[in-house]
Parts: C-alpha cells; sequence; structure tokens
C-alpha cells in the first residue's frame, strides 16, 4: 500500500487560501515576506528595487490561488517565481543600462543598515574597512552569471537543499551541485586577498 | 557549503581538515557580511493594496470561475444550455421557437386524445 506523506503547513496554507481563506495568505506572508525580499535584494542589491519585485512574487501567489497544486514544495514554487521575476528585472535593467551596475547607490548601506554592531563601537577605521569588505563582497555575488548568483543566494543565505534548488531552476540535483561548485570557487578566487 | 569532498562548515567543527574546505570555508565566512534589510514597515498594506485594486479590476463573472463553486456553475450552465438548445443565431433561434412551440402544443393535444381512450 503507498503511504500518505502529510502536506507540508505552508501548502496546507495555500490550499485553504485556494478555498477563499485569507488569513492563511497573511500566515503564508509572515512566514515568507523576510527570505523572499532578502534574496531579491542580494540579486539586485537595492532595496526599492527587491521590495517592489517581492509584491510581484506574492501578488503572482495570490493571483494563482485558484490553480494552486501542491505538486512541489511550496517553498520551491515560491523561489522558482521569485527567481524568474528577479532574472526578468536583470535582464530587463540590462538592457535599459546596458552594462551598467544594476545599482544607482552602489554605496547604499543594507537596509539603511541597522548592522548589528558587537559590544562596543567600531572605530572610524573598522568602519571604512567592513565597507571596502562588503562592497567587494557584493561586487564578487552581483558579477557572477545570474544562474549562479540564485543558487548561491538560496543555498547560502535561504537554506534550501540542491533539491530545492534543482527544483526552482529546473536542473538536476548533479548540475546544481556542478553550478554551485564553479559559482562558490570563482567567489573563493575574488575574495581570496580579503582572508 | 560545497566541496569536492562532500564536505561543509554546517557539518564541519571550526578544526577544519580538508584545505578545499577551508577554502570554501573562508568564502562562506566573507558571504556573512552581506547583511540583507529589514522589510519595509508599510509592505503588506502595499500588498494588500495591490491585491484588493486588482480583485477591483476583475469583471464580475470571474467570481464564477472560483474552484470551489466553479463546478456547480458549469453544471448549471450544462443545465441550461442542454434545456434551452440556444440555435444559431437570432432569427433561426425565432423560427426553431416557432415550431417547437406548435409540436409542444400538438403533443399535449395528442395526450389529451390519448387520456380518455387509456382510462
Amino acid at each position: 500500500m503507498e503511504a500518505v506523506v502529510p502536506l507540508e503547513r505552508d501548502a496546507q496554507l495555500m490550499l485553504r487560501v485556494r478555498e477563499g481563506d485569507d488569513t492563511s495568505f497573511a500566515l503564508l506572508l509572515e512566514r515568507h515576506r523576510g527570505p523572499v525580499v532578502h534574496f531579491l535584494y542580494r540579486m539586485v542589491q537595492n532595496q526599492a528595487v527587491s521590495e517592489e519585485l517581492a509584491q510581484e512574487v506574492f501578488l503572482r501567489v495570490y493571483r494563482s490561488r485558484e490553480t494552486y497544486e501542491p505538486t512541489a514544495k511550496f517553498t520551491t514554487w515560491l523561489f522558482r517565481i521569485a527567481t524568474h521575476v528577479a532574472l526578468n528585472s536583470i535582464r530587463d535593467r540590462k538592457k535599459e543600462k546596458g552594462h551598467e551596475s544594476l545599482n544607482d547607490s552602489h554605496d547604499e548601506m543594507p537596509g539603511g543598515a541597522e548592522r548589528q554592531v558587537a559590544d562596543r563601537q567600531p572605530t572610524i577605521e573598522q568602519e571604512m574597512v567592513h565597507e571596502v569588505r562588503l562592497r567587494e563582497v557584493r561586487q564578487a555575488i552581483e558579477a557572477l552569471p545570474a544562474k549562479q548568483r540564485a543558487a548561491v543566494l538560496m543555498h547560502k543565505y535561504e537554506g534550501l537543499d540542491y533539491a530545492q534548488i534543482a527544483g526552482v531552476l529546473s536542473c538536476s540535483e548533479s548540475a546544481i551541485k556542478s553550478l554551485l561548485f564553479r559559482a562558490y570557487e570563482t567567489l573563493r578566487d575574488r575574495l581570496a586577498h580579503m582572508a | 557549503m560545497i566541496c569536492p569532498n562532500e564536505h561543509g562548515p554546517d557539518k564541519h567543527g571550526p578544526d577544519v581538515e580538508c584545505p578545499d574546505c577551508r577554502g570554501f570555508v573562508a568564502v562562506w565566512e566573507r558571504l556573512d557580511e552581506f547583511a540583507a534589510p529589514n522589510v519595509s514597515p508599510g509592505f503588506d498594506a502595499r500588498l494588500y493594496a495591490r491585491i484588493a485594486a486588482e480583485e477591483a479590476r476583475r469583471p464580475w463573472w470571474y467570481r464564477l470561475l472560483w474552484p470551489p463553486i466553479a463546478p456547480v456553475v458549469a453544471i448549471a450552465v450544462a443545465a441550461v444550455i442542454m434545456f434551452v438548445h440556444v440555435p444559431a443565431g437570432p432569427e433561426a433561434a425565432k423560427q426553431v421557437s416557432k415550431a417547437d412551440i406548435e409540436q409542444v402544443a400538438q403533443a399535449v393535444d395528442d395526450l389529451d386524445l390519448l387520456i380518455p381512450i387509456d382510462r
């Protein structure tokens, strides 16, 4: 006899949204708003744009409620939408601005950056060193091909496993492992001098 | 984390022996510096406003496609089509309707004639 796999919590919530329960949509938004915005922020490196794109993602989720079927893990489905939206935005912006940087204010600190500082106040010199290191990390990530960038961001920051990333990017798991390996190797080379 | 030897800092202690892993652990730690900002406080309100605006733009009949009631609507529409027999054009509709009426009237008359015979 085939074992009945219980539906994951998010899929259950989404099915309730399909039945017209808006409270379940609010719960899904609460659970995934942060990860989606953060992923998009690191993809496009601009807070206003990332929030605009995240709105588009959740709008698409809401629009799709009527046809939603829990065939894949909810997170995989959600990040597939987010990645699609991000890659479209990157492509459109490249078209608009040539190869100019995606971020108009590359020096913008993340989030008006309420950076968590340890116990003591950093000196101006430490602050400057941090700024330089952060800029280099951002540039190294931005320089990755879009698909590698998406894979690294989902793997490193959002905790998605190989299978989920493979689902998002419509690749095999082995292709994702190889893609991630190449991406981390590139990052290692670019950031080696910072070690 | 990824390493040709399938190691990773999430599975390693602080003492990383694999040289490949050591390199990747350094990258992993560098990447930790790239913090993301907090989501703006008005994010949800903006989203719900967009959803409401989109819902308001939908035509009234779109609500009939909502899955919980869609099968009922489909059955109702099918029933109407089966019983009404909508013909191709308005002229044809008039002609067929007249013919139908005459046919039904004739059938009722025939029935009236048959009833006394059965009794």
